[in-house]
């Protein structure tokens, strides 16, 4: 099996040597694997982080499987559940296949059996993950905009972006989440001599190796099961115009060795293909990761990096630029007000003060988001602090200014779960954050969804 | 005796000679590195699992890693019996991801669970394919899916028939990353 790095497998069973063997297996097919030794600490876990398979033995002496089976389908339905039983216990996995379980396996089973069934379900989550990547690319396109500021540092930047813009050396774009890198890739690509040739975009994070080595560099018809057509991959598709590899530091080591040979010859072929293609693509990668870190974790390439960094732009975090945020905010506020068809022009000055005051973790996204909310729940003219939903948390924005950076983000997060009753995809939809960072960081800060 | 350090073959219970002589070459032409045959050792009787009449393969690992082999920098045992963990019904080895110790089974490549006795240069070859495959794993090399690397799962003897005696492109450059970044190898 392939190196599967985003799927995260939770193994819950009361028995250790069978949490131990299912974790020395599962972590040779190149899985993140944890494991839980009872149907409550699974059932803390998951109010933690994400899973996206779960393999839980039915039998369990505090809470049996059954019973977290219902749990799990209850907080986040969207894990793949496996349910484990005894050979003779076939009734439990028919009562748990009727309370929603993927699949269930007899134990002990054949090899095959366990990788045929983990197969089945990483396609099935791939397939759900594409959908939300898809979603995700039609909204960026309705949202797409330019650059804006005015402080010292974006004037450097846009500077830079200029001088950039003219050369055709790769760069790498660095930044919190949040600070509109995919923006300033654009930017670069419309202000080149390649501006009038294909942007191609990829999220790098949000793809399966096996689903970026076909998006990539295509396929041909019948390179692998579900490939009835032959595609061309982003490579080809930016022939002449710009590749930008968005979350770079995401890529497998596999992909890195591809992606490296690629970005020093322009050469490739398609999966299951034996033609070799050529394409003439200028590359702009994106991370929020720190890669030298990476580098002696080694789980980054160094001839990648330097391959990449070439040119390195550092997009500032919003909180290093508080002069932009009232600018930013008017920017946003004229899109949303003509979106909505409200009469909304103007923020009250003590709004702009709490908006100065915030420590905006999620940056120039979460601006945007609490001014699109500002606009809907608005009820006036202007925007007053009360619409912005950092300042309608317990204690307000002068309580606030007080607090860490961590602690707003913990806080703002928070409402918003609260405000979205608790759901995964909505919460992340309102952060503009993908649901595996929201998880991420709902177990970072104990939140509870 | 040589001071480098060497890439141990360790009998559990009695394995045969030819066996063991054959996975030596084998496996000093593959991987450059001087392997040798060490002392066998008894197959424990605690690693032995009654009820399914086969020996448990983590135990035996953990068994295999506890007798001291301070020189060999990596330890691969061979036995002639069946091998099983909890949740497979049998397993043709078994190894430490990115550790010192792998398992290996002859009996089932020699077609010990269904007696369909293979020519022994198939059978010899199985072996090869196992243990290359299982110190792999201890050279940090997970799965791979690349058609006909030596890395990919064989769920039977089938499909490990098919595998050739190499590693993909990909998983040569990452077992020859792993090499240079350990300066001992």
């Amino acid at each position: 099996m392939l190196p599967h790095k985003k799927i995260t497998i939770l193994v819950v069973d009361d028995e250790l040597s069978i949490r131990e063997a299912f974790s020395d297996w599962l972590k040779q097919d190149g899985f993140e694997v944890e494991t839980a030794d009872d149907g409550p600490v699974a059932l803390a876990k998951i109010k933690e982080r994400h899973y996206d398979i779960m393999l839980v033995d039915v039998k369990m002496p505090q809470m049996d499987g059954i019973t977290l089976l219902k749990h799990l389908k209850e907080n986040d339905p969207d894990t793949a559940v496996v349910m484990m039983t005894a050979h003779g216990a076939i009734q439990d996995a028919v009562e748990a296949i009727k309370l929603g379980a993927n699949d269930y396996l007899l134990k002990p089973f054949e090899l095959e059996e366990l990788s045929l069934t983990i197969e089945k379900l990483v396609q099935m989550q791939t397939l759900a993950m594409e959908n939300l990547i898809l979603k995700d690319r039609v909204a960026s396109i309705t949202r797409f905009e330019n650059l804006v500021g005015q402080s010292p540092p974006m004037l450097k930047l846009f500077e830079t972006i200029v001088n950039v813009a003219r050369s055709d050396a790769t760069v790498l774009i660095t930044g919190e989440t949040g600070t509109g890198k995919e923006l300033v890739a654009r930017t670069i690509h419309a202000r080149s001599p390649r501006g009038y040739s294909p942007f191609i975009a990829i999220n790098c994070g949000a793809f399966t190796e096996h689903l970026l080595e076909s998006e990539l560099f295509g396929h041909e018809r019948g390179a692998f099961t579900d490939a009835k057509f032959t595609k061309k991959g982003r490579l080809e598709m930016a022939n002449a115009g710009t590749l930008f590899l968005d979350e770079v530091g995401d890529i497998s080591m596999k992909m890195q060795i591809d992606l490296l040979r690629v970005l020093e010859t322009h050469e490739f072929t398609r999966v299951g293909g034996t033609t070799t293609i050529n394409s003439d693509f200028r590359v702009i990668a994106a991370t929020h990761q720190d890669l030298q870190e990476s580098i002696r974790r080694r789980t980054f390439r160094q001839d990648l990096f330097y391959r990449l960094n070439v040119i390195h732009l550092e997009v500032p975090p919003l909180r290093e630029r508080p002069e932009d945020i009232p600018l930013l905010a008017e920017h946003f506020l004229r899109r949303y007000a003509t979106e909505t068809g409200k009469k909304i022009d103007s923020i009250h000055p003590e709004a702009l003060a709490a908006m100065r005051r915030h420590a905006w973790p999620g940056n120039i996204r979460e601006l945007e988001n609490a001014i699109e909310r500002a606009v809907v729940v608005g009820k006036s003219r202007q925007i007053k602090p009360a619409d912005l939903p950092f300042v309608f948390a317990p204690g307000g924005a002068e309580e606030a200014a007080n607090l860490s950076l961590e602690d707003m983000e913990r806080r703002h997060i928070a409402l918003v779960l609260a405000a979205e009753g608790g759901h995964i995809t909505n919460a992340a939809k309102v952060l503009r954050i993908n649901r595996n960072t929201l998880y991420e960081k709902i177990k970072k800060y104990g939140l509870t969804p | 005796m040589s001071l480098r350090p060497f890439l141990g073959l360790v009998p559990l219970g009695h394995v045969d000679l030819l066996v063991l002589q054959h996975l030596c070459t084998a496996i000093t032409e593959f991987l450059s590195l001087p392997v040798r045959i060490l002392p066998p050792r008894p197959l424990p009787p605690h690693t032995y699992h009654l009820p399914r009449n086969q020996y448990d393969s983590t135990r035996l690992l953990e068994y295999l890693l506890s007798e001291s082999h301070d020189e060999a920098f990596r330890v691969l045992g061979i036995t002639a019996v069946d091998l099983c963990i909890p949740i497979f019904t049998f397993v043709f080895g078994e190894a430490q991801l990115d550790g010192k110790a792998a398992i290996i089974s002859t009996l089932r490549p020699g077609g010990g669970a269904d007696n369909i006795k293979p020519r022994q240069p198939i059978f010899l070859e199985r072996l090869v394919k196992l243990s290359l495959h299982e110190l792999g794993h201890t050279f940090n090399l997970p799965h791979c899916r690349r058609e006909g690397c030596l890395m990919g799962f064989a769920a039977n003897l089938e499909i490990l028939d098919q595998k050739n005696i190499e590693l993909c492109e990909y998983c040569r450059i990452l077992l020859a990353d792993y090499f240079n970044t350990v300066s001992d190898l």
